[in-house]
């Protein structure tokens, strides 16, 4: 674009566009799918420009949570038809494309992503994984307990539970 | 009231807001079912400590997020997402400006001001990329932090308003204690009359300590009206007034009139009299009154 905006939203997408493609591709698993959350996150990003409000988070913020959002509409929305779900199913590893990780495209700094892993790996397995159940793959409370045979209380205390330690150990 | 989430059936009343609470980290998440989210959305509305706690929530969300190892998309796809966002139709997103007339033109697109906001955009990713997810999970902190403060300063104006009404009580009782405690208490036993006539009553009178008022079904009082207490020495000299509880009982504990000895009182009686002060002087009928002993 002539009047340098669109110059603006490239260098958004050269800064964030890798995450938002590993988050979605961790959450959709199917490379279309991923591809397109993309294109939604930058389009809605663009469209709300101006509603961005600088007092509630940071660009990085807003996108990925724009991103995480979107990738779980659509994951629930393939779910809702199962018919048409041919591609790698929600959980199952992810190959990585040609070109492998791209680190020096990562938002956070090596040791603040590290800070981050560790203290999801630092959950009990039984907290961490219902976590991701919810994070990664959009499932209710009431459809992990399903999926795990849980009784419904103690999915959401220790969903709860790992939240919180979560929150200790992000927050400064 | 609205339904606590995490219930079922969501027919069960919320048992406190605990309930709540333990709700925001799934809300947070998106993990509640369908009717839950619902009923705790509507109960944000409402709820400052709710909002605070799920704010709290919200740099977890993004660091999970943004420590996802990169990937890098395909080549193609930075000028297809590129392509896609300027291409789609651009809503209208001058505030304040009047909905266009029927068969009025369509304002021309505003392209200066796409760009200004999209400087202020690449200006604030250009902060963002120095301060990192760390200022930003600050920031939710510090705001967080600014709730609990003016709650817990709300909380501190409510605890300093109940130990006033407590010191107003503690007065009270200790005034009464120590009419009842005279040396020279005089009781006087008050029945009702007229429409009173429910209604009875006890008068503790000390020449030292004054006088304490005690009364049960006391019929209501009309609007923008108080009992008036008189001791007749014998002229009816007010002690003072008081107003019923809802129940129709009343205490209260009264100075004794001034030049007004309990050897000269021979009655007590209440009159109905207009608030706050009452009358100087009783307003007929009588509703209690009891003679003293001697």
């Amino acid at each position: 674009m002539a009047d340098g905006s669109s110059d603006a939203l490239g260098r958004l997408y050269d800064r964030y566009g890798a995450t938002v493609y590993a988050l979605a591709r961790r959450i959709v698993s199917r490379l279309e799918d991923a591809e397109e959350v993309v294109q939604d996150v930058f389009a809605q990003v663009w469209r709300q420009a101006d509603q961005y409000r600088t007092d509630r988070a940071t660009v990085a913020g807003w996108i990925i949570m724009l991103a995480r959002t979107r990738a779980i509409d659509r994951l629930r929305a393939r779910r809702a038809r199962p018919d048409e779900d041919r591609g790698v199913e929600p959980g199952e590893a992810v190959p990585v494309p040609a070109g492998g990780p791209n680190p020096e495209q990562s938002v956070l700094s090596a040791d603040d992503a590290k800070r981050v892993r560790q203290a999801l790996a630092s959950l009990p397995d039984n907290q961490r994984s219902l976590l991701e159940f919810a994070y990664y793959e959009g499932l209710t409370h009431t459809e992990i307990a399903t999926k795990t045979g849980m009784p419904l209380g103690t999915v959401k205390t220790r969903i709860r539970a790992g939240m919180d330690t979560l929150r200790g150990a992000l927050t400064p | 009231m609205t339904p606590a989430p995490g219930f079922g059936t969501g027919d069960v009343p919320p048992r406190d807001h605990e309930e709540w609470r333990a709700a925001a980290a799934a809300y947070a998440l998106d993990a509640l079912d369908a009717a839950d989210r619902k009923a705790f959305a509507s109960h944000l509305e409402t709820c400052v400590e709710c909002r605070a706690l799920v704010a709290s929530y919200a740099p977890v969300l993004a660091n999970l997020g943004l420590a996802t190892e990169p990937l890098r998309p395909p080549e193609s796809l930075r000028a297809r997402t590129l392509a896609r966002a300027v291409n789609q139709p651009r809503p209208s997103t001058v505030t304040g400006r009047p909905p266009l007339e029927a068969g009025a033109k369509s304002p021309a697109p505003q392209p200066a001001r796409q760009t200004a906001s999209w400087w202020l955009l690449a200006a604030s990713l250009m902060a963002a990329a120095g301060l990192g997810i760390y200022a930003w999970s600050l920031r939710q902190q510090v705001g967080v932090l600014r709730t609990i403060v003016s709650q817990a300063s709300a909380e501190v104006q409510a605890v300093r308003a109940e130990l006033a009404n407590v010191r107003r009580e503690s007065t009270r009782l200790g005034s009464a204690v120590n009419v009842l405690s005279a040396a020279d208490l005089r009781r006087v036993d008050l029945t009702g009359q007229a429409q009173a006539s429910a209604a009875s009553a006890r008068a503790f009178v000390s020449q030292s300590h004054g006088l304490m008022f005690s009364a049960e079904h006391l019929p209501a009082l009309a609007a923008g009206h108080v009992y008036q207490v008189w001791v007749l020495a014998p002229t009816p000299m007010s002690a003072g007034v008081v107003t019923p509880a809802p129940d129709g009982t009343a205490t209260a504990t009264m100075p004794m009139p001034n030049d007004v000895t309990v050897a000269a009182i021979t009655a007590v009686a209440v009159t109905e009299e207009p608030s706050p002060q009452g009358s100087l002087s009783p307003t007929m009928p009588i509703l209690l009154v009891g003679n003293i002993g001697r």
